[in-house]
């Protein structure tokens, strides 16, 4: 029996669309039709989410980003002329809307190390909860000064090479599609992507 | 190459991204450096520890983003279709206009529900006329197909999610939902038709992630015939090194003469220097020779 209980084990079944089902859902979205917007956004919003999740590394602006990207297609989806994939026109925003925001996050002051807590100040990793409790805690706290090392490596790139690894590490595109989203070129984006790793691997070298 | 050129396209190499020139360089400097291929197995480490810090958003954020931009779109296409109050207006200024335009609205709306019963039913979310013939009294009969949306809820032990899951890990149009689908189908290897689709995307899908995933979510039947059959044919044929690298260490962990035999055959072929020296190492351990007589 089915139910709607929301919990881990719980699974989302996605409809996808094919590249000509999806030319039609743009043309039937473009004429009015709420169910064909809905589809169209729903085929991608799962990605555009986990861009975001991933780069920002904070759910509300996540969300916020998905809101502003999804109401800008709306808004601008009557100018889409098919001489770009959709999801290049897609991802064109999105990208743009997190550039934005990491500029933003660059210029605010970082997060200081310590926490006020009721016992005074501590250390912020201290108040982190371990990941297994029951593991070796050695190996543990390997992983845990790892994570945070990757973390703060990541935010130290700049917003453009952030994008770029992003969209090549953890959403698998290709250079030559990530130089068409950011609207450069296959040997720039590959630029970017190799001053990121390598500055990735001179922070990080000696901890894997 | 120096050792210095070749390090630096580590990454590249690992992405898939070097052009063919360089990957053939590079390929014949790590066949002659130990150093090199040490320093490769670094990079490659640091890649999966990469991974572990990939952040995926929950269900539940998915839901309430969905709803709230449900919201604000369903706000902005009433204002949209309030710039025709000035319609609205007008007809209520005239005062003989109402009771004559509620007639016309009920009439419509009586009318156009029968003509679109007739026709369609409910509307569909994407309607598209397959066929359409025409018959003596002068009607005409179209076939149409409709695609509708619809989102299910379920445990993964429940048989129609299962069947549902099933579908998605073979559907041709999205790669990463079908290596999504294994992830969850991981959970469930234990039944023959979840296991039957893990082999055959191991075999035939198109996209190395995906025979990836398949080949994590085999891990613990490596020992089953029918797995080592696919996996022997994937580290023969396959055309990604990471899929050779990975179906080689689970042959590798149980030794046994077939797989001693498909070792050496590898040696001869294979043009991957690393997934080479770790059948020659693994022939070693069991004493068996590097080449077939």
């Amino acid at each position: 029996m089915l139910t709607g209980k929301s919990e881990a084990s719980t699974v989302f079944v996605q409809a996808q669309a094919s590249p000509t089902d999806e030319a039609d859902l743009i043309r039937a979205a473009q004429r009015g039709d709420a169910a064909a917007f809905e589809t169209l956004v729903q085929s991608y919003d799962q990605a555009v989410l986990r861009l975001a999740c991933n780069l920002l590394r904070n759910e509300q602006d996540a969300f916020d980003i998905y809101q502003e990207t999804f109401l800008r297609v709306y808004r601008n989806l009557n100018q889409f002329r098919f001489d770009c994939s959709f999801k290049t026109w897609l991802y064109r925003i999105v990208t743009n809307l997190c550039l934005d925001q990491l500029r933003k996050k660059k210029v605010r002051k970082e997060e200081p190390t310590t926490v006020a807590t009721a016992s005074g100040e501590v250390d912020r990793m201290a108040v982190v909860p371990e990941a297994n409790p029951l593991g070796d805690p050695q190996r543990n706290l390997m992983s845990a000064q790892l994570q945070d090392r990757i973390e703060r490596v990541l935010a130290e790139l700049t917003p453009r090479e952030r994008m770029v690894f992003e969209m090549r590490h953890y959403q698998g595109m290709r250079l030559r599609a990530i130089g068409e989203v950011l609207g450069t070129t296959e040997e720039a984006a590959k630029n970017c992507l190799f001053r990121a790793t390598q500055k990735m691997r001179s922070a990080l070298g000696d901890f894997v | 190459m120096t050792c210095d050129l070749a390090r630096q396209s580590f990454s590249l190499y690992l992405y898939g991204e070097l052009d063919f020139q360089q990957e053939q360089e590079l390929e014949q400097h790590l066949d002659g450096c130990a150093v090199c291929r040490v320093s490769l197995e670094d990079e490659r480490n640091l890649h999966g520890a990469l991974d572990a810090v990939a952040c995926q958003p929950s269900a539940e954020l998915l839901q309430a983003s969905r709803r709230e931009l449900r919201l604000t779109v369903g706000q902005l296409a009433s204002r949209r279709r309030g710039r025709w109050d000035w319609l609205h207006a007008w007809f209520n200024q005239v005062s003989f206009w109402r009771p004559l335009g509620a007639v016309a609205l009920v009439a419509v709306g009586f009318f156009g529900a029968r003509v679109w019963d007739a026709v369609s039913g409910t509307p569909p979310a994407v309607l598209r006329v397959r066929n359409l013939q025409s018959s003596p009294q002068g009607h005409v009969q179209l076939v149409l197909e409709e695609v509708r949306q619809k989102t299910v809820h379920g445990d993964l032990d429940n048989d129609q999610i299962r069947a549902m899951l099933l579908a998605a890990a073979s559907d041709p149009s999205d790669p990463a939902l079908r290596a999504r689908t294994l992830d969850f189908l991981k959970a469930q290897s234990e039944h023959s038709d979840v296991r039957q689709t893990l082999l055959q995307a191991l075999r035939r899908d198109p996209n190395p992630g995906v025979r990836l995933k398949a080949l994590e979510a085999l891990t613990p039947f490596a020992a089953d015939p029918e797995t080592r059959r696919a996996l022997t044919e994937v580290l023969l044929s396959d055309e990604n090194p990471g899929v050779r690298t990975m179906s080689v260490d689970l042959l590798t962990g149980e030794m046994d003469t077939e797989t001693i035999g498909v070792l050496q055959e590898l040696i001869v072929r294979e043009s991957n220097p690393y997934i080479r020296q770790k059948s020659l190492k693994a022939l070693r351990e069991v004493n068996a020779s590097i080449e077939t007589f």
